[in-house]
């Protein structure tokens, strides 16, 4: 499977304003994201997530490194050509209606006049924004905000899609909604990059994940990978009784095994590495 | 999906897109339409005061209201405007999402400095009809009580003069909003690109002045110091191309020209410099 | 800030080649907008410097301010307020210097009026009888004189000035001689009404220069139409011949 977004050996280094030293926000990054596929990228406040989406998309440039987009350099705008992105917490011009945003970033985006008006509809109607396409943005829920952003980030019919938070401020329907756009997305063989505090939905949603500590990859693989140990074996049994239970827990006891929980979710070995600043060992 | 191109090519299409959302947003603001109503008002206003004129005739008086209003109120508008809308994209991040785009940071520096300069060209052309207007009346009524004034044939005031006096202020509201723009590039709050450009717009109106003591100090340091303070700003007061226009004064076309190619200059190098320091700004 | 340092230095010289480069078309506008550099001393500087900064914030609602401040000037009038008074006058003169009538009724009330408020109108007389009431009239002629003299980078060519203060040499001051050259600065702007005309011949004859007073009527006889009252032609032709007359006698 070839490479959608890769970053070699990324550094940024941002001047502290009144001092000669310098904060290093990220920290020697090697990270390679696969088309198709959903990518999730993990880290609390502050460990560089920010940072390493807005080099992805060349909003700055890396201090060290490089990254590319489908090959090319992400400072060339023509790489921007194959991305669609959506902020955290989207801001747009209240003046306009979601029709008439969608139309400003088509043609932003490239897409011929002909065909602007049917995508607009397409993306109203997959977001779930048909009947409030004609309303002023200003008057938008932070839901309606965060499809109408995510249907902006579709407009130019894009290869890979960089989605920051994409489901804050959304009811667990619609998050079930962004949800399975995002499925989709990566069923049509475009690749998502996802940044979530909301760890449950990455797990259930995304291929792979890293976690990112202090500027630097703490871990990264697949979610399974991430989150089964070797140790650990698990069995799923349909229906067990309390006795039943007991019974088990007993002959594991005699046979000197220790039962406990088999998984441990997402959010634990988030909440555990970001104690340790970034050390899984 | 649709295939893309390798190269993506520099577009006048993407920058008149962002232009014509710029105007869009701009006559929008409260503060275009309180200072569009703010300087029809003080024109409307001055037929009050024509009586305690003194000295010029009342056309003049009327003539300068309006020219006043194109002068402070379209200055004060370039600079506001610009500064809030380019600053105001990058405050509310939206900058991020639309430079996310294939878009050159070169045509969002110039598509917006189209639109503000678009939007207050439409404030100094809505003012320049109502003063043609408001002096159209006051001569046809002065017409019906002195007719011997007009046995000549010819009419109390010029409204070609008026013209040209607007196109230059449209010329000299080029370089001020270009200006504001490359403030806007690096600061970090509106407020900070709006002082620099009220202190632009005043310095430049007396930049002359610096040239001509430039010239008669005799100390070379002090000759320098001016020559540099002569040099390094437009001239402003070029753009005062003289009230009495309205009144006959004639203004020869190759000014016109002259000055629409001094504003153009002095624009196109501080959106380029512009260009350059926003193309290093990191968003 | 973000780091655009760097190009600061780069940018300044760019731009100084560019204002070096467009001068050229700075002053030629300027040559054909009839605007010169007449900077003369520290004094027209400050004057040009707060010109420009009015010019600057308040465009053309400068005349309005100034009409403003020059009614508002009338009630310090009504009440004598010399201060007041001219301290109005001053402010309106400052921010529109284009209006001939601020600087003409500015300086006929302080040749005319202060020294009467001064003294007081019962004692007006001593204006011309005492030698204190004398030096007060003095004192404010000169000082309307040099107020006229300010308003000569603004009101360049106006005759009117130039009248104005040769009314204030021969009527307040009794300098025939500084009249009559500013008379003929007056005629010399070419558009001085018909009766600086008369008036200079009168002054050249109390300076005994008949002759060339006469030269200068004859001349300007010529270019009277017929007809119109306030050229009076008759008593500019009367004049002419009572001058022939006493240079004939006087030969």
């Amino acid at each position: 499977m070839s490479v959608a977004i890769s970053i070699q050996g990324v550094s940024k280094d941002f001047r502290i304003p009144g001092s000669k030293r310098r904060l290093r926000a990220v920290d020697n990054l090697n990270l390679e994201i696969d088309q198709a596929s959903i990518f999730g990228l993990l880290g609390p406040n502050g460990s560089g997530k920010s940072t390493t989406i807005k080099m992805a998309l060349g909003l700055i440039r890396p201090s060290e490194g490089r990254c590319e987009i489908l090959g090319k350099s992400s400072l060339e705008p023509s790489a921007r050509m194959g991305i669609g992105y959506l902020p955290e917490a989207p801001y747009f011009q209240r003046f306009l209606t979601g029709r008439e945003l969608l139309r400003y970033f088509g043609k932003l985006s490239g897409l011929p006049n002909s065909n602007l008006q049917d995508r607009v509809d397409m993306l109203l109607a997959k977001v779930g924004l048909d009947d409030a396409g004609d309303r002023r943005v200003g008057g938008y829920s932070k839901g309606m905000l965060q499809r109408i952003g995510l249907a902006q980030a579709m407009i130019g019919d894009p290869e890979i899609l960089i989605l920051d938070e994409p489901t804050a401020g959304v009811d667990p329907i619609g998050a079930a909604d962004i949800a399975s756009i995002i499925r989709e997305l990566r069923d049509e063989g475009r690749t998502v990059l996802l940044c979530s505090h909301l760890l449950s939905q990455v797990e259930t949603i995304c291929d792979r994940a890293a976690i990112m500590v202090k500027g630097k990859l703490a871990l990264e693989g697949s979610v399974d990978s991430l989150t089964s140990t070797s140790e650990w074996s698990s069995i799923c049994i349909d229906g067990l009784t309390t006795e039943g239970r007991e019974k088990l827990e007993a002959l594991a006891e005699e046979a000197g095994f220790e039962i406990s929980t088999p998984r441990r979710s997402l959010e634990e070995l988030f909440l555990e590495l970001s104690k340790r600043g970034g050390d899984r060992k | 999906m649709s295939k893309k191109s390798d190269r993506l090519p520099w577009s006048p299409g993407r920058m008149l897109v962002i232009a014509s959302n710029t105007f869009r947003e701009a006559v929008r603001m409260k503060l275009f339409l309180a200072m569009t109503g703010l300087a029809i008002c003080a024109l409307a206003s001055s037929f009050l005061f024509r009586e305690f004129n003194f000295g010029s005739s009342e056309l003049k008086f009327i003539t300068d209201f309006g020219f006043g209003g194109m002068t402070v109120f379209g200055s004060a508008l370039a600079i506001i405007v610009t500064a809030q809308l380019f600053l105001g994209e990058i405050e509310h991040r939206t900058a991020m999402t639309l430079l996310a785009k294939p878009v050159y940071r070169s045509e969002f520096v110039l598509g917006k400095f189209m639109g503000v300069w678009i939007t207050v060209a439409c404030f100094i052309g809505m003012l320049t009809l109502c003063l043609v207007l408001a002096l159209w009346m006051r001569e046809s009524s002065i017409r019906l009580e002195y007719p011997e004034e007009f046995e000549r044939g010819q009419g109390l005031v010029q409204y070609g003069g008026i013209v040209w006096f607007s196109l230059a202020q449209v010329f000299r509201i080029g370089i001020l909003c270009s200006l504001v723009i490359l403030f806007s590039t690096y600061a970090t709050s509106s407020l900070f690109a709006m002082v620099m450009g009220v202190l632009v717009w005043i310095v430049g109106q007396l930049q002359h002045i610096a040239t001509e003591v430039g010239q008669a100090v005799e100390s070379l340091a002090l000759k320098a110091v001016y020559g540099f303070a002569g040099f390094v700003l437009p001239n402003f007061h070029l753009f005062d191309v003289g009230e009495g226009l309205a009144m006959g004064e004639a203004l020869p076309i190759s000014v016109v020209g002259k000055l629409l190619i001094y504003g153009v200059l002095y624009s196109i190098f501080y959106l380029a410099v512009a260009t350059v320091s926003f193309n290093r700004r990191e968003l | 800030m973000n780091s655009s340092y760097s190009i600061l230095p780069f940018a300044i010289l760019l731009a100084l080649l560019l204002g070096w480069t467009v001068s050229p078309l700075d002053r030629s506008i300027g040559l054909q907008l009839g605007r010169r550099s007449d900077v003369q001393s520290l004094k027209d500087i400050e004057s040009r410097f707060g010109q420009g900064l009015t010019m600057a914030i308040l465009g053309g609602y400068r005349s309005i301010a100034a009409n403003l401040i020059w009614l508002s000037k009338n009630q310090d009038w009504e009440q004598r307020d010399v201060a007041g008074t001219l301290g109005k006058i001053a402010l309106a003169t400052s921010i529109d210097p284009r209006p001939e009538m601020f600087w003409l009724n500015g300086a006929r009330i302080l040749a005319n009026d202060m020294p009467t408020w001064i003294v007081g109108l019962a004692n007006a007389e001593q204006l011309e009888t005492t030698d204190a009431g004398q030096a007060i009239a003095r004192q404010y002629a000169e000082r309307a004189l040099a107020f006229l003299e300010e308003s000569r980078v603004y009101q360049r060519g106006n005759p009117k000035i130039h009248i104005e203060a040769g009314m204030i040499y021969w009527k307040k001051l009794g300098d025939v001689e500084s009249a009559a050259h500013r008379f003929k600065s007056a005629i010399d702007t070419g558009e001085a009404p018909y009766f600086a005309y008369r008036i200079y011949g009168d002054l050249l004859v109390e300076l005994g220069r008949k002759r060339e007073a006469l030269e200068m009527l004859e001349n300007h006889y010529e270019t009277l139409p017929d007809g119109l009252l306030e050229a009076m032609k008759p008593v500019v032709g009367d004049r002419i011949r009572l001058l022939r007359m006493d240079l004939q006698t006087s030969n």
